[in-house]
């Protein structure tokens, strides 16, 4: 046991964790680079439970080769003083592993929000028919919090498709039967009244209409490569009503009862709205992975991509019951962050961007104080009690458009307490180290300027 | 002590020179907020007023001789920027291309078009709009209402106090924020 002791207290041991982790990384800065993605990098380094127990390591190390001086004399002080400044630093990763904040606060000029994106995170948010309240169930290794909800299938990238008035080889019309495609898009698949229905798929949508609709009255539905369907008609008088993809959907009872996609020249037509997805290989820039989930809900299945913002459309489940959407964990923090503008600097007479910078009011959701901040990539705005907001940026960068800002929000209880103090530490017990000497009777002396011993380092004390 | 000095007095100058105002809808409530500087005369309408006609404006300020005139539009009809930016410019006199500019702005939920020209007299305008997301957002057709700000002045004095009328137009908001997505 002594023995074990002894090994993971001593310089040998310091040092293979010294070469172990220099090989994370290096790794790391490699594996960065190749992937052009941090999150790829440091699943593999940083975030990997082997380099957590190098850490561990290293506390292990430090606090053992401290105590190894026991019984302690003046002359250790210094190396005690280095040891604890040390050990600080490190019990400062650890609380900010364990207790830190780091997320995005997602705004729209004009709006604010004090709900703060945690990074790789998922939940399950849930609108239950006549609440306001929505539910938050995490989602921690495949398994969600709720009573009556499982997750039977996850993929870790996927590619969303909206379906409305084609779906697979039928045109859905809400109110009408339905009508199978022919192979020709030429010929009618059926009527609405006086209309002529024409259905199909082209690489170029516009073109085929041109000659569908050479006499009236007639409507088209013709879907282009991408799954979307484009809407064409000639009405009796020859005019002629166009609709591009999704320009208008219909929100039916705030969604419980689902959307629908609608065209209302030359008279009013819908078709309802859904969607499925098909699992891709996943991305290795990990950032830009869209997971989706199968999820069970008492006796019905819904599948649900992610939405990273948490702003697109909650769907329906249990015929309306509730909303659901698959979206990071949100975090409520004590500040309230109002955007009131941002905007794009470009170098002088160019559109090139210089910097990206935006207005916010950020204001104590337990005081009711306020102050007003312009934070750009390089201004960060910090709260007194550790707060900090950094512009990430900005969306859509032209200046006639409603912007979103994305602003970084970090919190790192331990930075006043643990880590600062314990840099400070460190510095003195390297000072103390290098610089005082100790007499046998605990006194200490300067040991000036340049080092004696013909230039050798200090020996250990 | 002189820098301590120096930050004290520009903050309480910044303070008595320019204050965060209520300016009142059409219906009496104070749905919108903008910097108004101390020594600009503001007017607002009287209540036996008819403010149904969106020909008068919710908010009059004068400074020296410029008058600046703020305008919602709650109706039904949306009127674009474009259109209203088109009425300022067949408005002004001996106006030539060089001595216009029309430029797409958004700040504050709004979004929409500065226009600024020079003829016999001077302007310098804001035709703003909530795009349909924020609009969607917002029960109160006064806080969905299409807005304008306009100031009118000779040349000489709408140089001279450009950047005040700037920064006054730019601080304009709805001072209830649009509810989050």
């Amino acid at each position: 046991m002594n023995n074990i002791l002894r090994f993971l207290g001593s310089v040998y041991f310091a040092i293979t964790l010294i070469a172990l982790t220099a090989l994370f990384v290096i790794a790391g800065t490699f594996l960065e680079s190749f992937a052009d993605s941090h999150q790829y990098a440091a699943s593999f380094t940083y975030e990997n439970p082997i380099f957590t127990l190098l850490l561990g390591g290293f506390f292990i190390n430090i606090l053992l080769a401290a105590l190894r001086r026991w019984p302690f004399k003046w002359k250790h002080t210094p190396f005690l003083i280095t040891h604890l400044g040390l050990l600080m630093i490190l019990s400062g990763v650890i609380v900010k592993n364990i207790w830190g904040l780091q997320g995005t606060l997602v705004i729209w000029e004009g709006s604010g929000s004090h709900d703060v994106f945690l990074s790789h995170s998922h939940m399950v948010e849930v609108l239950p028919r006549g609440q306001s309240e929505k539910k938050r169930y995490p989602i921690r290794n495949n398994r969600i919090g709720a009573p009556n909800m499982q997750i039977i299938a996850s993929v870790p990238h996927a590619e969303e498709h909206l379906e409305s008035w084609i779906k697979g080889d039928w045109l859905c019309i809400s109110g009408f039967p339905k009508l199978r495609l022919n192979n020709e898009i030429s010929k009618a698949i059926g009527k609405i009244g006086s209309f002529k229905i024409f259905a199909g798929r082209a690489e170029h949508p516009l073109e085929v209409a041109k000659q569908l609709l050479v006499e009236g009255p007639t409507l088209a539905f013709i879907q282009d490569p991408t799954g979307a369907v484009h809407y064409f008609a000639r009405d009796a008088e020859d005019q002629v009503h166009t609709q591009d993809k999704w320009s208008k959907i219909v929100v039916y009872d705030n969604g419980f009862l689902g959307y629908y996609t609608q065209v209302t020249e030359p008279f009013n037509l819908e078709s309802s709205l859904q969607h499925f997805f098909k699992p891709l290989t996943p991305l290795v820039k990990r950032e830009e992975n869209k997971p989706a989930i199968k999820l069970q809900i008492d006796d019905e299945q819904v599948v649900l991509g992610f939405d990273p913002t948490g702003e697109g459309l909650m769907w329906p489940t249990q015929s309306g019951k509730y909303l659901v959407r698959f979206q990071p964990e949100l975090s409520s923090i004590p500040y309230h962050v109002r955007l009131r503008q941002a905007r794009q600097v470009s170098y002088a007479n160019t559109n090139q961007p210089f910097s990206y910078e935006c207005d916010i009011v950020i204001s104590n959701r337990n005081d009711g104080s306020a102050v007003e901040k312009t934070l750009s990539m390089n201004h960060v705005h910090e709260t007194w009690d550790g707060y900090r907001f950094y512009l990430s940026g900005i969306n859509p960068p032209s200046p006639g458009e409603v912007k979103r800002a994305s602003i970084v929000v970090n919190k790192d209880p331990a930075k006043y307490l643990l880590t600062y103090p314990g840099a400070v530490i460190l510095s003195m017990g390297i000072f103390g180290l290098f610089w005082i000497k100790w007499d046998d009777k605990g006194r200490p002396s300067l040991r000036g300027w340049g080092f004696r011993n013909n230039g050798r380092m200090p020996r250990e004390q | 002590m002189v820098f301590i000095f120096l930050v004290i007095g520009s903050l309480i100058l910044t303070t008595l020179t320019a204050a965060k105002e209520a300016i009142f809808d059409r219906a009496g409530h104070p749905t919108y907020q903008a910097m108004i500087e101390k020594g600009w005369r503001r007017i607002d309408p009287t209540r036996e007023e008819n403010l149904e006609d969106t020909t008068k404006p919710i908010c009059t300020l004068f400074l020296e001789g410029i008058k600046i005139t703020i305008h919602n539009f709650p109706g039904e009809q949306r009127i674009s920027p474009q259109a209203q930016v088109a009425r300022w410019k067949n408005q002004l006199k001996n106006l030539d291309s060089a001595n216009y500019r029309i430029e797409p702005v958004a700040w504050g939920g709004y979004a929409g078009l500065f226009f600024e020209g020079y003829g016999e007299s001077a302007v310098l305008g804001w035709a703003l709009s909530l795009p349909p997301n924020h609009c969607r957002l917002l029960d109160d057709p006064q806080a969905r209402a299409e807005v304008t700000i306009k100031a009118i002045g000779t040349c000489a004095e709408i140089q001279k106090h450009r950047e005040a009328i700037i920064a006054f137009a730019t601080s304009f908001e709805l001072r209830e924020e649009i509810p989050h997505r």
